[in-house]
C-alpha cells in the first residue's frame, strides 16, 4: 500500500485534485470515474482493515463513493480531497462497526476471510518461492493473530493504527482525518500496537504455548 | 535516555516522526539496551504484519462501479426494492441468530402444555351422574312419597364439605355403580341413609362416608327448610341402572 499511496501523492498534484473537485461539484461523470479509479484501493483497503470482512468492506466502499457523489457540495476544501474521503470512510466504517457489533458480529467469523482474490483458499503452491512451508504457516498464523487482535482493538485505536501502518499517513494527517489532536493520535497508535504486541507474546520463541 | 523515555518514543521512531537529534538519541539507547531492542523488533514485526495490503481485484472493482452506477441513477422503485432487500436480509439474519432460541422454546412449550394438562384429572365424562340436588322440602314431600325417583333440581354446591363429598363419590368407577341417599337430619347431622348398590371399591366408599360424616350444617343459617335429603347417585351407565 505504501507505494500506492505515494504514487497517488506524486501523480495527483494539489491543483489537479482541486480541478477534480470543481468538476465533481458540476456533476461531471468523467470526474467521478476518475476519483473512483484513484481512490478505490485506498478506501477499500482502509475498510477491509477496519471491518475485517471483505463483503462488508465492499459495501462500505460503495457507500463512501455514493456519499462522495451526493455530498460533494458540502466539501469546502479546507482539507485535501483524500483526507475528506478518509474521514467519510472512517465515519461510515464506524457506523457499520457499531451497527454490526450490536448484532454480535464479533462472535462470528467470516468464511471468506481465508479466501484470496480469486475466491479459493490461500494455500501455498507446491513449488513456490516461499522460503519453507513451516515458515509460511508461521507467518500465516501470525498474520491471522494480528488480524484478530486488530478486530478486538477499540475503534479509535484500530483506525489510528491502520491509517498509519496500512495507509501510511503521517500523524498530522491522521489527526486531520480523525479530528483528534496529534498527541491523542500518538497515544492511540502506541496503545494499539502495544496491545497487538501482547498478542504476539505467545508466538515468541521460547514462550510456553 | 532511560527505558521509560525510549519506550514512549519508540513508536514515533518507527513511524519516522522524530527529529534527527531525538532519533539518534533513541537509536543509541536501543542499541545499548537489550530489552528495548527486543521491543523494537517486536513492534516492527507487528507493523509489518499489519501493513499487508489487500488490493481490490479488477473484477470486484468492476462490480463495485456497476453497483455505484446503478445506485446513482436510482428512482423510487429502486429505493423501495433496496429497502425491501435490506429488510429481508435483516429478517433472515434475525432468523439465523434466533434459530436456537426458538428451537429451544419448542420443548419448553410442550412441557408447559403437559403441566397444564396434568392439572385436570382424567375423569370420564359423567353425563349420567347426578351430583347433589338441593331439593326443597315441598318438592321432597311430593316426590319422595309418590315415587322412588329423585327429582332433579338445580344443584348447588355452596359448601366445601359438600364439594369434597361429591368429588369422592365421582372417583368411584362406573363398574362399581353406586347409588346412595344422604340424609341430613334436622339437627344438622348427616348420614348415609341408603346404599342401593354395594360398590366394590370400599375404600372410596369409606371416604365418601367420612366426608358425609364431616358434614355439619347449621340449619338455621344454611337452609330455610328444616328437613333436607341429599341424594347422590352413581349410575352404572352400561346397564342403565340407577334411575
Amino acid at each position: 500500500m505504501g507505494e500506492l499511496t505515494s504514487s497517488i501523492g506524486t501523480n495527483v498534484g494539489f491543483g489537479q485534485t482541486e480541478a477534480l473537485v470543481v468538476r465533481l461539484k458540476e456533476r461531471d461523470e468523467q470526474a467521478f470515474a476518475e476519483v473512483f479509479e484513484l481512490y478505490k484501493d485506498l478506501v477499500f483497503t482502509l475498510c477491509n482493515k477496519l471491518l475485517s470482512d471483505r463483503g462488508e468492506a465492499l459495501d462500505v466502499t460503495q457507500e463512501v463513493f455514493l456519499t462522495l457523489y451526493r455530498k460533494i457540495h458540502k466539501f469546502r476544501g479546507d482539507c485535501s480531497l483524500k483526507t475528506w474521503l478518509y474521514r467519510v470512510t472512517l465515519n461510515q466504517a464506524a457506523n457499520r462497526n457499531r451497527w454490526w457489533r450490536r448484532r454480535l458480529r464479533h462472535q462470528t467469523r467470516s468464511l471468506s476471510l481465508g479466501l484470496n482474490e480469486r475466491g479459493s483458499l490461500s494455500i501455498p503452491e507446491p513449488a513456490s518461492a516461499d522460503p519453507s512451508p513451516h515458515r509460511h504457516c508461521y507467518s500465516t498464523e501470525l498474520r491471522g493473530a494480528i488480524e484478530k487482535g486488530l478486530e478486538e482493538l477499540p475503534f479509535d485505536q484500530r483506525s489510528a493504527v491502520v491509517l498509519r501502518d496500512v495507509e501510511g499517513l503521517s500523524y498530522e494527517e491522521i489527526a486531520q482525518v480523525t479530528g483528534a489532536r496529534v498527541g491523542t493520535v500518538k497515544s492511540r497508535i502506541a496503545r494499539g500496537r502495544e496491545r497487538l504486541r501482547e498478542i504476539l507474546e505467545v508466538y515468541r520463541p521460547g514462550a510456553n504455548r | 535516555m532511560n527505558c521509560r523515555e525510549a519506550s514512549k518514543l519508540i513508536h514515533s521512531l518507527l513511524d519516522e516522526e522524530l527529529s534527527t537529534e531525538l532519533k539518534s538519541r533513541v537509536e543509541k539507547h536501543l542499541s545499548s539496551c537489550e530489552n528495548c531492542g527486543r521491543l523494537r523488533v517486536e513492534l516492527e514485526l507487528v507493523k509489518n504484519l499489519i501493513s499487508r495490503p489487500r488490493p481490490l481485484s479488477a473484477a470486484s472493482s468492476r462490480q463495485l462501479w456497476a453497483d455505484l452506477e446503478r445506485r446513482r441513477s436510482r428512482n423510487l422503485f429502486a429505493i423501495l426494492r433496496e429497502w425491501l432487500d435490506s429488510t429481508a436480509s435483516l429478517f433472515s439474519e434475525w432468523e439465523k441468530q434466533t434459530l436456537w432460541a426458538r428451537l429451544s422454546a419448542l420443548p419448553l412449550t410442550a412441557i408447559g402444555f403437559l403441566l397444564l394438562a396434568a392439572q385436570f384429572p382424567r375423569v370420564p365424562t359423567q353425563e349420567m351422574t347426578y351430583p347433589v340436588f338441593l331439593v326443597p322440602a315441598a318438592a321432597v314431600a311430593t316426590t319422595s312419597s309418590g315415587s322412588s325417583r329423585p327429582v332433579m333440581m338445580q344443584a348447588r354446591q355452596g359448601r366445601r364439605e359438600l364439594h369434597d363429598l361429591i368429588e369422592t363419590v365421582w372417583r368411584i368407577p362406573y363398574e362399581d355403580s353406586l347409588s346412595f341417599v344422604a340424609e341430613i337430619q334436622p339437627g344438622g347431622h348427616a348420614t348415609i341413609g341408603d346404599i342401593l348398590e354395594h360398590p366394590r371399591n370400599e375404600k372410596l366408599l369409606d371416604a365418601a362416608a367420612a366426608s358425609l360424616n364431616d358434614l355439619r350444617f347449621d340449619p338455621s343459617a344454611d337452609f330455610k327448610n328444616s328437613f333436607l335429603i341429599y341424594s347422590i347417585q352413581k349410575v352404572d351407565v352400561y346397564e342403565g341402572r340407577g334411575l
